[in-house]
């Protein structure tokens, strides 16, 4: 095997160990307990969609449709 | 595995070969990097988002009612919390008051909550969601916490400590910024307003006696059913949502934006198989006379096709390390610039959330074996063709 197929097999290596580092070491659990802290404030967890004024997030009514305004503003285009 | 396994002469002689035909295999494997690294990213994204969501939605509460009028929502009598308080089994009954509020000289808007600061649990999930935080002095004049999105926004348009709200009766409110929420949040937060509930009404135009919708909890999920069946029976006007449905909106929304980056990767992935089999379909001479000598040296054709398919997997696995990597970098660490947008729109304030790593090791190696199996086959195939036709032939 010569050396710049080790030097590879390293580099590929130390990526691995980077990603399972990172992915190990990261502090999940303050993230979701200042998440779930406020949901439950708030009461409500939509996700914050940089979307336009008039376009609804989801359709709380039917929510696999898209949203009724929405939809009447396909109508009367 | 032993020490003579990675030292023998095959070994040797396949990586001095992958090396020196580097020029060749490195087109191929820049390509499926590029394809693998936006695949990844998209499906990093999506995952991550989705766990976040789905953490969320526990603390949310089990049902909300509001009132339609026209299939549109209008705001809802606050007098129906008390008919739900009559019913068994229901429990943690709270009236919303949350809208969004459009921002008109630059067209954006943001979502404004009502909060009832004087709730014990209200205080105390403060506490948890901003440390040492004084409630005392934040309801002493009109405040508001906010998200970092707002609060960057205001602050670019010159209302660094306070905003004025005008209200749907035409008269200003001036409500100062006491705190921006943790960036952590960000995810829902980025757009929010949070401010004591009374603040809200006037801010949204509710009266007294009205808010948006009506949440509450049912602990005992047998009873879902039938209290939804009482609750429907309670007003003809009445629409009532459970957390199911709006957990199944999500997955519905984020499947969708997944799995169309899968059928994107999938055409794709057909198109670059189908050159790569032209391309040593139609194997370089110097290719063939190689894979001839190979034979004339004596090698079978398990041989032959063994160094290519080593040669080939060797390419794909890197390739497919590298790819996630750079994709793992670019969504856990410098928090997707751009493409995230896809997934999070960019038309109103803009969101820099840090996204919670989350590894979905079975998509993963759905994406290795949908990429490998094809590649493989369209690069062993033509060998195959040329290691079982005569070596002198091959060598011409």
């Amino acid at each position: 095997m010569i050396k710049s197929f080790l030097l590879l097999t390293l580099l590929l290596i130390t990526m691995i160990v980077f990603i399972s580092l990172h992915d190990y070491t990261f502090t999940r659990k303050r993230s979701l307990q200042r998440l779930q802290a406020l949901t439950e404030l708030t009461h409500n967890a939509q996700l914050s969609l940089s979307v336009a004024y008039d376009e609804a997030q989801y359709n709380p009514t039917y929510p696999e449709m898209a949203h009724l305004k929405r939809m009447d503003f396909i109508y009367e285009q | 595995m032993n020490s003579n396994f990675w030292n023998n002469a095959f070994w040797h002689f396949l990586t001095l070969q992958l090396f020196k035909e580097r020029s060749k295999h490195l087109t191929v494997a820049i390509i499926s990097i590029l394809l693998l690294f936006l695949l990844s990213s998209v499906l990093f994204i999506s995952s991550s988002i989705r766990f976040s969501l789905e953490e969320t939605l526990e603390a949310q509460p089990d049902f909300v009612i509001s009132r339609l009028q026209g299939g549109v929502a209008v705001p809802t009598p606050l007098s129906w919390s008390d008919e739900l308080l009559n019913i068994y089994g229901i429990t943690k009954v709270t009236p919303r008051v949350y809208g969004r509020y459009f921002f008109q000289p630059k067209e954006k808007s943001f979502l404004i909550v009502g909060v009832d600061f004087f709730e014990e649990q209200s205080q105390k999930n403060l506490e948890k969601l901003i440390k040492n935080i004084d409630l005392k002095s934040f309801l002493k004049d009109p405040q508001m916490l906010v998200g970092k999105g707002v609060k960057e926004y205001l602050a670019e348009n010159f209302y660094k400590n306070e905003y004025k709200f005008l209200t749907p009766k035409g008269k200003f409110e001036t409500i100062k910024i006491f705190k921006t929420l943790p960036k952590e949040t960000q995810l829902i937060a980025n757009d929010m307003i949070i401010m004591p509930i009374d603040l809200a009404r006037n801010v949204l135009g509710y009266s007294e006696d009205e808010v948006t919708n009506i949440s509450f909890n049912v602990p005992n999920p047998d009873e879902w059913n039938q209290i939804n069946d009482k609750i429907s029976a309670l007003h003809y006007d009445l629409q009532i949502i459970n957390k199911k449905e709006v957990k199944k909106s999500y997955q519905t929304l984020y499947n969708y934006k997944g799995g169309f980056f899968l059928i994107l990767f999938l055409i794709v992935l057909m198109t670059f198989s189908l050159i790569l089999y032209q391309r040593y379909n139609m194997v370089y001479s110097s290719e063939k006379r190689h894979i001839g000598l190979l034979r004339a040296l004596g090698w079978s054709i398990n041989d032959v096709l063994k160094l290519k398919f080593m040669e080939t997997l060797i390419v794909i696995i890197s390739s497919y390390i590298i790819g996630v990597f750079m994709a793992y970098v670019f969504v856990f660490i410098l928090d997707a610039p751009l493409l995230k947008n896809i997934f999070l729109g960019g038309q109103n304030l803009q969101n820099s959330v840090e996204f919670i790593p989350v590894i979905d090791m079975a998509t993963l190696s759905s994406i290795f074996l949908l990429y490998a199996l094809p590649f493989i086959t369209a690069v062993l195939i033509p060998v195959w063709r040329v290691s079982v036709s005569n070596p002198k032939e091959a060598m011409l």
